[in-house]
């Protein structure tokens, strides 16, 4: 079997409220029974004594005309009472007047002196004087049967029962309801224990009045050792920690209040202090509730965040010192080794069959080639570190803009282009533009060979969203290739074919990731490509 | 008094077995008798006209031959009815409208028995009588003796006709009762 | 003509002697002076017998030199009132957009990445020459 103390707190309530249900109940059935009891003796005495009286007045006559037959005809109709088990009429010197004897009761005494009225085993005795005026002509006797208490007790028994049961049953349902507001209080501590948080409550003196578990647990000391005690005592800094309660007291409040809290075996932990006034339903302020948040492992987590944002930004500038060599440092021996090439093709043109000069004019387009290769890569390595803007950026004035470039560039070709109403997305302007020229640039590439390049830059809507899209009827490509598109270095085309280095779509994917869009492309071998990215508007 | 008493003594003395028992009864008879004839004022009303006073006594007359003697006196001595004291007069004869509650009709040669009862009707007095020899001759309440004990008739016609009231306590221990006209006993 | 005069900041002796074959390929004959590092250049102007040199017409100033850089070079020109109008041209191998801006902001006149084609070099020199020593009118001093 359970023991009380283990039962749920609801259950103990309900047993309690049935108890003392029960136990008033109790009370109130042994109040009312002996107060019945008490009554119905009174009652019964002043009935029993009323009918002595009666009889006392009829007796007068008789006795003063020393008749006791009228006396015995007086008695006789006390058969009628069932209660009335023996009367009798005395004469003031005590001898028998007259008497009557219920069937089966015992006669009443012979001697009417001595005569006392009382109660005794389940009977009355009433005595009554017969008085004529101031002279008493003889004496009434009564005795009646009186309820036993204990058949009162039983046949209200029933009665104690009848409403006993009911009351409890409407207890019951009564005593369930008011428990969740009883058992609330007791909820609400619970809950204050199962915070993980150290919470506690201060006077306004800045004495500690309560505290929960991980009070405990933070400092390691018994809840009685702490209630009592100051509240600055548990942390490092003392001074700041009766800061933080006084400014509680002064401004109602303090949210995140940085201390450390100092366990007895010295361990630190670092909280940040949220607390504010709790009052009475006077709004007298009792004091300071204060809820400590541990930080220990968020500043482990920030240092953390703090080193490892230092290391990036020392290799961004390695990597940026990096670019910046290479744009200058690669860069310039490509000049040396184009320059001269071409200066030997010149001063020594005589001495060079044509071999030679072809095989200096193959040294001179790799030079060329690596030089791009160098600035496709430092755009590459740009577009991931370069901050970035956001701003309505015109897509469709700066596709203009690249496709007036790229026409300047090379004025013989022919392109028929076409730019679509509205190209709008928020963006890097500089970035998109490297997109627009990448892809634009790729579009004017792959339609060299066409006799009719068309190249065409619009957006699609729908739910929403836009995707751009650039449009070629260029030379296309197998779409099983699709996913090498993106690829940096990879190409589809041979460098024969078209010239190209394999980063540009690279850049453009990751410009695109960086904005938060998407890019696809597709294509059919000799009927072109389009390639869509997609941007917030 | 004394006097009067003195011929049934003398018969007593005479007739010796039975004198004794007769004389005994005899003085027995009158002892009761006279206190019956005050108690019997206890449970009669009079009209408040037949007092000069609250506080004036009640006039217990005995009117011509005396069978109580010295007796009555005794024993009306120290009692009262209603808190009235008890006056006990002898009458050779009475007016109409007597200065008399209760008058025991003793009879003599000067007013007959049925004189005085004549003589007294309609005025507020209880009249008193032992068995009469005429039937017409009733006072109000008449002694008879019954089983050697003394009992009463209690004639209430003729008390209503006196103005009393007779209360019905005296009048169940009554052997029997010519009731009033109006059926009531007040 | 002659009397205007080049000087070309460059330590590297490869891009010294094509710039120097860039101009004559253009026909510029102007006397170039050739400081190979930055103190060399800032001496040019401010050491002790600076006063007896020609004033340059023009300085081509490569940005990455041993010693003083090429954008400090520029900053102490500009902070002496002896040289804080002498026109100056960044001819540099990079166009990382840093320096353009810094250049620019130090009051370069303007700004000129070498390209690696020496076909489109020699061009950039040739209008480069033509501007600055045939257009451009140098502030009196």
């Amino acid at each position: 079997m359970r023991k009380l103390a283990d039962l749920p707190i609801r259950t103990k309530l309900t047993l309690i409220t049935l108890l003392t249900s029960t136990i008033a109940l109790l009370l109130a059935s042994v109040i009312i029974l002996a107060y019945d009891n008490y009554a119905y003796r009174e009652r019964k005495a002043g009935e029993i004594s009323a009918q002595a009286r009666i009889l006392a007045a009829r007796m007068i006559a008789s006795l003063e005309f020393n008749d006791p037959q009228s006396a015995q005809e007086y008695l006789e109709p006390l058969a009628a009472n069932p209660e009335i088990t023996a009367a009798a009429v005395y004469k003031p010197n005590g001898s028998l007047f007259a008497g009557y004897t219920r069937p089966g009761s015992p006669s009443p005494p012979a001697s009417g002196e001595h005569l006392v009225q009382h109660f005794e085993k389940n009977q009355f005795i009433a005595l009554e004087p017969v008085q004529q005026g101031q002279r008493q002509v003889g004496n009434v006797y009564l005795r009646a049967t009186t309820e036993p208490l204990l058949m009162r007790i039983s046949r209200y028994g029933g009665i104690i029962l009848l409403v006993t049961i009911p009351s409890l049953l409407l207890t019951l349902p009564i005593a369930m309801r008011l428990h969740y507001a009883i058992a609330n209080p007791v909820y609400a501590r619970s809950l204050i224990e199962a915070s993980l948080d150290p919470l506690v409550t201060i006077s306004p003196e800045g004495i500690i009045t309560d505290v929960n578990e991980a009070t405990i647990k933070a400092t390691g000391l018994s809840r009685e050792s702490l209630i009592g005690t100051d509240f600055s005592n548990y942390f490092t800094e003392p001074e700041k920690a009766r800061a933080s309660y006084q400014e509680v007291f002064a401004q109602g409040f303090v949210t995140d209040y940085p201390l450390t809290i100092r366990h007895v075996n010295g361990t630190l932990t670092d909280v940040l202090y949220n607390a504010s006034l709790y009052k009475d339903e006077n709004f007298t302020v009792l004091g300071v509730f204060a809820a400590a948040r541990d930080v220990t492992a968020q500043n482990k987590a920030q240092e953390e965040i703090r080193n490892r944002t230092n290391e990036l930004q020392i290799a961004n500038r390695e990597l940026e010192a990096f670019s910046y060599s290479v744009s200058h440092d690669l860069r310039a021996p490509l000049r040396a080794i184009d320059g001269f090439s071409q200066a030997l093709a010149e001063d020594y043109a005589d001495k060079l069959d044509d071999h030679g000069k072809s095989y200096l004019n193959r040294i001179r387009l790799a030079t060329q080639r690596m030089g791009h290769l160098i600035d496709d890569m430092l755009t590459l390595s740009r577009v991931t570190r370069s901050e970035m803007d956001h701003e309505k950026v015109d897509l469709g004035t700066l596709a203009a803009e690249v496709f007036e470039e790229l026409q300047r560039s090379e004025p013989g070709r022919q392109v028929k282009y076409r730019i679509g109403p509205d190209l709008v997305a928020t963006g890097d302007t500089r970035l998109l533009r490297q997109v627009l020229v990448n892809l634009l640039g790729n579009a004017w590439k792959y339609t060299a060979k066409q006799p009719h390049p068309r190249i065409e830059f619009d957006v699609s809507r729908n739910n929403g969203t836009q995707e751009f899209f650039v449009r070629d009827n260029g030379v296309g490509f197998d779409m099983a290739y699709a996913e090498k598109l993106f690829g940096p270095f990879q190409r589809l085309h041979s460098a024969a074919e078209f010239p190209g280095n394999g980063v540009g779509l690279a850049t453009v994917q990751r410009i695109i990731h960086r904005h938060g869009g998407e890019t696809r492309g597709m294509g059919t071998p000799g009927q072109g490509a389009t390639f869509y990215f997609t941007l917030p508007s | 008094m004394h006097n009067s008493s003195l011929p049934k003594a003398t018969f007593a003395v005479a007739s010796m077995a039975l004198a004794l028992t007769t004389a005994y009864a005899q003085i027995d008879e009158y002892a009761v008798k006279a206190a019956f004839l005050y108690k019997f004022g206890l449970f009669v009303e009079w009209p408040s006209s037949a007092f000069a006073s609250p506080s004036s006594p009640v006039n217990l007359c005995i009117v011509g031959e005396d069978p109580f003697g010295e007796t009555l006196d005794r024993v009306v001595a120290d009692e009262q009815i209603k808190g009235r004291s008890i006056v006990v007069r002898r009458l050779k004869t009475v007016e109409r409208n007597p200065a008399c509650h209760i008058l025991y009709v003793g009879g003599s040669e000067q007013q007959s028995p049925a004189e005085i009862l004549e003589t007294v009707r309609g005025s507020p007095v209880l009249t008193v009588a032992d068995a009469p020899h005429n039937k017409s001759e009733t006072a109000i309440i008449n002694f008879v003796i019954e089983d050697n004990r003394v009992r009463f008739n209690i004639d209430d016609a003729a008390a209503a006709q006196n103005g009393l009231a007779i209360s019905s306590k005296l009048s169940s221990l009554a052997l029997n009762v010519k009731l009033r006209a109006t059926n009531g006993d007040e | 003509m002659n009397a205007r005069t080049i000087l070309l900041v460059e330590d590297n002796p490869d891009d010294e002697e094509l710039t120097l074959r860039a101009l004559s390929k253009n026909n510029i004959a102007n006397k170039v002076t050739v400081a190979r590092d930055g103190q060399q250049a800032l001496d040019y102007f401010f050491d002790d017998s600076a006063s007896s040199r020609p004033i340059p017409s023009i300085v081509l100033l490569d940005l990455k030199l041993p010693k003083i850089n090429g954008l400090e070079v520029l900053r102490r020109l500009r902070a002496d009132p002896r040289t804080a109008l002498q026109p100056v041209v960044i001819l540099t191998s990079s166009k990382e957009e840093q320096d353009i801006i810094t250049g620019y902001r130090l009051g370069s006149n303007s700004y000129i990445r070498k390209p690696v084609n020496f076909d489109q070099f020699v061009e950039a020199i040739r209008e480069l020459g033509l501007y600055w020593l045939v257009l451009n009118e140098p502030p009196h001093r």
